[in-house]
């Protein structure tokens, strides 16, 4: 009964937050709207006892996605709000403010994007309804062959043994993102970006504090993802945050290392997965990507481990890039 | 008996939330915003905390979770620091005033 009315009190919450997130005609507020909106669906993973997309939700969709759209809001803002003085009444609420130089979207683009999400809608609830009634998926069929795996935890055997191909597609995707940010900010190098470190002793310790708590938790997350929720991508966002934190008050972060270290780190999760898939082809007795079942859990504590790193330096990159403003003309 | 403990605990904590946000929505200017969160907040969470503290399996859990609420604390009060700071800063500057966003990382 108490379970059931915070569910309904989630929902409704969940709700609210999306449809004032889609009315709010202020940036600022969208996107503290957008952070409030993943920290209540991290919520409701929990509540439909997903830990692992939870940790994920709140680590990845409100915290870091939340960073990178407050970093895209403050280069933006400057702008608007200068031509928002200029020009008091011409600009209605809720008018195009994203960037004045660029064509703003007229009534097609707007229809041709409602038009989209629309049959997105529709092909997944076709999707939805596709699915058996009476049925447990997978679930079964992992639960008999995690022995094969050696790991305990059934959806880190999903991401890093039987869905493999996924995990190294989705660190491809991490790479590529990287690679569009490098290129529409025109950086060669992190090191060559303006650096305004923040001059307050009180925030150095706490930073210099949370420093080796946070290698703790990032080591403790990623062992943890063998027998509970946890692994490569919860622990990769909160060696990010470390790095972003070093990078704020001016200590060694990702930016002091030379470009060929930087290249190294952030493809290192990738390559790795990408010598196993070689490895494993050429040698014939195993199909692509599939363990030695003898070291099983060592590999895919390697690649785990690898991965971390990889996520941890480009996600910490990707935020590092998009915060950093460039010197105002 | 440590059952009730806890239970009472959450709800004082829940009460000091509940003040803190209520602050968050009356109070005038940012400066006693800040004011009334971190100080009923980081309250409320410690009472939590130490419910949760009460009702956790194993020595382990507890120090965790005393642990966050130790991050919690720290975090906390640097950022109001920071606010703070800012907000003052941007008071004295003569273009300043409260029509600038919140959000400022340079100075």
């Amino acid at each position: 009964m108490l379970s059931l009315a915070f569910d309904l009190l989630l929902a409704g919450a969940l709700l609210l937050v999306s449809w004032r997130l889609l009315q709010a005609s202020d940036l600022f507020q969208a996107t503290v709207l957008f952070i409030s909106f993943g920290l209540f669906l991290a919520l409701a993973w929990v509540r439909l006892q997903a830990p692992d997309i939870a940790l994920a939700e709140a680590a990845v969709g409100a915290g870091l996605a939340g960073v990178l759209l407050i970093g895209t809001f403050k280069r933006i803002e400057p702008q608007s709000r200068q031509n928002h003085d200029a020009n008091d009444d011409v600009q209605p609420p809720g008018a195009c403010r994203l960037d004045q130089a660029a064509a703003c979207p007229g009534r097609f683009h707007y229809g041709m994007a409602g038009g989209c999400a629309g049959m997105l809608t529709l092909l997944l609830a076709l999707a939805v309804m596709d699915l058996p009634r009476q049925g447990t998926g997978l679930t079964e069929i992992v639960a008999d062959n995690l022995e094969m795996v050696g790991v305990d935890h059934p959806v880190t055997a999903v991401l890093l043994a039987f869905r493999l191909y996924d995990t190294w597609l989705e660190l491809g995707v991490l790479l590529l993102a990287l690679i569009g940010v490098f290129g529409v900010r025109g950086a060669q190098d992190l090191r060559s970006l303006p650096a305004h470190p923040v001059d307050a002793p009180v925030l150095r310790g706490l930073v210099l504090l949370l420093g080796p708590l946070t290698v703790l938790v990032t080591v403790h997350l990623l062992w943890l993802g063998d027998h509970a929720p946890g692994g490569a991508f919860q622990a990769g966002v909160v060696l990010a945050a470390g790095l972003v934190l070093f990078r704020l008050v001016g200590l060694p972060s990702v930016d002091r290392l030379p470009r060929v270290t930087l290249v190294c780190l952030v493809v290192l999760g990738f390559a790795t997965i990408l010598l196993l898939a070689v490895a494993t082809t050429l040698l014939s007795i195993y199909h692509p990507l599939e363990y030695p079942p003898l070291w099983s859990k060592t590999m895919i504590l390697t690649l785990e481990a690898a991965a971390t790193v990889s996520i941890g330096v480009t996600l910490a990159a990707l935020v590092i890039l998009v915060l950093v403003v460039d010197e105002e003309p | 008996m440590i059952a009730a403990a806890a239970i009472g605990l959450c709800l004082a904590g829940a009460f000091f939330f509940l003040a803190g946000t209520v602050g968050l929505l009356r109070f005038p200017d940012a400066m006693s915003r800040i004011h009334a969160l971190t100080k009923a907040d980081n309250l409320g969470l410690g009472l939590i905390a130490l419910a949760l503290m009460l009702t956790s399996q194993s020595l382990a859990e507890m120090l965790k979770i005393l642990l966050i609420w130790l991050v919690a604390l720290a975090a906390s009060s640097t950022i109001c620091f920071l606010l703070g700071r800012s907000m003052q800063r941007r008071s004295q500057s003569p273009s300043g005033g409260d029509a600038q966003p919140l959000v400022r990382y340079r100075h």
